[in-house]
């Protein structure tokens, strides 16, 4: 329950839900009316997104929900099925509102109006706040509200909400709202026909329509929707969302790992030796550490998306990627989340939240951690470079490079694969046909842009965090426990390496031993992949420390990686199939309890991250398998 | 209705049409869903952009700008309107 709705419980507070199709401009009145005082989740055990908050006005308060945006009555989604419960007060989840507000959209009034007829039917308390009106006027139209008004029998507040306009009406009403009428509508509106037929006669009133279309969005989609120009737009604004992350994010990531490195260090410095300060510097610092470090990433992606959602140009991004999508099960929206997880799949798999359905967005989410994400980049560029030859391959593109752009492109084309074997087995096609409108470009309203980029950021902390932190600690555990003896002989390197190699990980990793060593993989390399389930990157510093290696620049940790070798048998840790095995088991294999996590947060289950799991781990050990016998068998 | 009645996606670029019908196998659902969008007998629709590829195309309908999938889009009847 959001705080909103406990106050609400309490203080016997009126519920005013908000009513309105998709791109109405709905959210920016939310935000108006409720600024800081609004809560985001999930309804429960669903995907479909709780929005509430408090709006306080000359101090009278009310319960305002926003409810997910429905086109009508007809042919659901899990979101508009859930809207449509609740304003007919047959939800699970929510009590009949006291009211609503229905957002009228100016832009689409037509449409709109065939919503409201649904909704007045309902015959609760209504007041209709009509949106876009700038629109209305700029194309030389007219809509007389007080007419709309007696038309409908219900208050109308003409309301502009970028710029606030009207919007101080809106609220004072709001607080009122259990005082507004209850609509009566003349013969029941069954049929879209019937309903358009009403919405005519309505603004036949009211309303002159605008002699000029939407001129600007109109050419301007001339341009952007061209059939050569459109792609290169698109191919722009994508890759420079993708430099974006990983460009832009990476210095801010380097401060906040350098932040939390130094406040351990910090800690270091004046708490005496022992077993809490490591607890508290390893596993609580280094853990929280590990889930703050996403923010800059989340952050940059959330503004960025959300811009472009504002400004109306991801609409046209995925009508102009869908069919490429379509060919493998997925849609037009799918493309930004999988592009993003370039970076990481965390802010991927949290953007998949803009695909409209839910078949679509749960395909899109497991096959996201495919992509090659920043993680795996030090784990790979290591391993190319300790065994791959850096000969030439073509003019100046060398081997070594070679084989890293053929993983990303390995990675891309995986995650389509396996979007495709899910679409014709278990995730089966959802029962809307495809649609999409493409909205009037409008200048954004910041306030919006910045207030949604906060919340994925709380929920990713909050939500996301829960599951990372305890889960981190706990591999701590593994890698610290049980203590070695400490031997004050010994340098920190050795000891460090004794510690690993008898802690519950190193027995873990000794134990599966027959599991991986088809792949090559011996106790050490497997505590590694124990190890970088906490982060990918790990595996490489992780083997250094069992092998006693100080080395913390690359040059040494590509030394480390050819000559280390078995102190009792004298083989070395790893040679070229090894290397290419476990690259292979990176491929694929999902180690990252983070992108777990945020699985469980976006699915709302356990299920869904345990099969990602399971069957990328199944994949990740034959590739591994298979890339080791087969190299051991050449002679390279 | 003949198999080569004008249907929604053998428009033209730009072409200009009304809503006349649509195909009697097309599931329910799904039709009302397009008829909440604005797809109703006697709207005026225009053909706008296709996208690569061939499919989505996008349609003004009335004030709105809605895609469709060719798939969908051949399930409706129009009239050409002659400028």
């Amino acid at each position: 329950m959001s705080a909103a709705s406990l106050i609400a419980e309490e203080e016997k507070l009126a519920t005013v839900a908000l009513v309105g199709s998709p791109n109405c401009g709905k959210t920016t009145l939310f935000n108006a009316m409720t600024g800081m005082n609004q809560k985001v989740g999930n309804y429960p055990g669903v995907t479909v997104e709780e929005k509430d908050g408090l709006l306080v006005r000359g101090g009278r308060k009310a319960r305002i929900l926003d409810l997910p945006g429905l086109y009508g009555f007809s042919a659901m989604s899990p979101d508009e099925a859930i809207a449509r419960e609740i304003i007919e007060g047959k939800s699970a989840f929510e009590r009949r509102p006291d009211a609503v507000l229905f957002i009228l959209d100016g832009s689409a009034l037509h449409r709109s109006l065939g919503l409201l007829a649904t909704v007045l039917q309902e015959g609760l308390p209504t007041a209709v706040a009509l949106t876009m009106v700038d629109e209305i006027t700029a194309r030389g139209g007219r809509l007389d509200t007080l007419k709309l008004s007696r038309a409908l029998g219900v208050p109308v507040f003409g309301v502009v909400g970028h710029k606030g306009t009207g919007v101080a009406e809106v609220l004072d009403a709001a607080v009122d709202a259990q005082s507004w009428p209850r609509p009566v509508v003349a013969a029941p509106l069954e049929s879209a026909v019937a309903r358009a037929a009403w919405s005519d006669t309505v603004l036949q009133e009211c309303y002159r329509e605008p002699k000029k279309e939407n001129r600007l969005s109109r050419r301007i989609d001339e341009f952007v929707l061209h059939p050569v120009m459109g792609p290169v737009i698109f191919l722009l604004v994508m890759g420079f969302l993708f430099q974006a992350i990983f460009t832009w994010a990476g210095p801010l990531m380097d401060l906040m790992s350098g932040a939390c490195s130094g406040f351990g260090a910090w800690i270091e410095s004046w708490a005496p030796a022992g077993l809490p300060r490591d607890l508290v510097v390893h596993g609580v610092v280094e853990g929280v550490g590990g889930v703050l470090v996403f923010l800059p990433q989340i952050m940059i992606l959330f503004f960025l998306i959300n811009l472009l959602e504002a400004v109306g140009y991801m609409a046209r991004a995925a009508f102009l990627a869908d069919r490429l999508m379509g060919f493998v099960g997925l849609q037009g929206r799918s493309f930004v989340a999988l592009l993003s997880c370039h970076a990481c799949a965390v802010p991927g798999i949290m953007a998949t939240r803009s695909i409209p359905s839910e078949s679509d967005r749960l395909k899109t989410m497991l096959v996201a951690p495919f992509m090659v994400c920043s993680a795996r980049l030090p784990v790979y560029t290591l391993l190319i470079a300790a065994f791959v030859p850096e000969r030439a391959f073509w003019g100046p593109l060398g081997i070594q490079g070679l084989i890293l752009f053929g993983l990303y492109l390995f990675g891309a084309v995986t995650a389509f694969t396996a979007s495709w074997v899910l679409s014709k087995t278990l995730v089966k096609g959802s029962l809307l046909p495809f649609y999409m409108e493409l909205p009037p470009y409008r200048w954004p309203t910041f306030r919006n842009v910045f207030l949604s980029m906060w919340h994925r950021a709380k929920i990713f902390v909050s939500r996301a965090g829960r599951v990372i932190l305890p889960a981190s600690m706990l591999l701590w555990v593994l890698l610290a426990f049980p203590r070695a003896q400490a031997d004050p002989g010994v340098p920190a390197a050795v000891a460090q390496s004794r510690q690993l190699q008898q802690s519950f990980a190193g027995r873990i990793g000794r134990f599966v031993e027959p599991v991986f060593a088809p792949a090559g993989f011996d106790w050490r390399i497997n505590i590694g992949v124990i190890a970088s389930l906490a982060a990918r990157e790990v595996v490489i510093s992780t083997l250094a420390q069992i092998y006693g290696v100080e080395s913390e620049d690359e040059t040494g940790l590509v030394d480390m990686l050819k000559k280390a070798r078995d102190p009792e048998t004298g083989r070395p840790l790893m040679d070229f199939p090894t290397a290419m095995a476990l690259i292979a088991f990176f491929v694929f294999a999902l180690q990252c309890i983070s992108t777990l996590a945020i699985m469980r947060r976006e699915t709302e289950t356990w299920k869904w991250p345990a099969f990602a799991f399971g069957y990328m781990g199944v994949m990740a050990w034959i590739a591994a398998v298979a890339a080791y016998q087969i190299l051991s068998r050449l002679s390279v | 209705m003949s198999t080569d009645a004008l249907t929604l996606d053998r428009l033209a670029r730009m072409q200009t049409a009304v809503v006349l019908g649509y195909d009697p196998k097309f599931p329910a659902a799904r039709r009302e869903r397009f008829e909440d969008l604005g797809l109703l007998p006697d709207t005026t629709v225009q053909r706008l952009h296709t996208a690569p590829l061939g499919d989505p195309i996008a349609f003004s309908i009335r004030e709105t700008v809605l895609c469709l999938r060719r798939e969908d889009a051949r399930r409706i009847f129009v009239k050409s309107v002659l400028p």
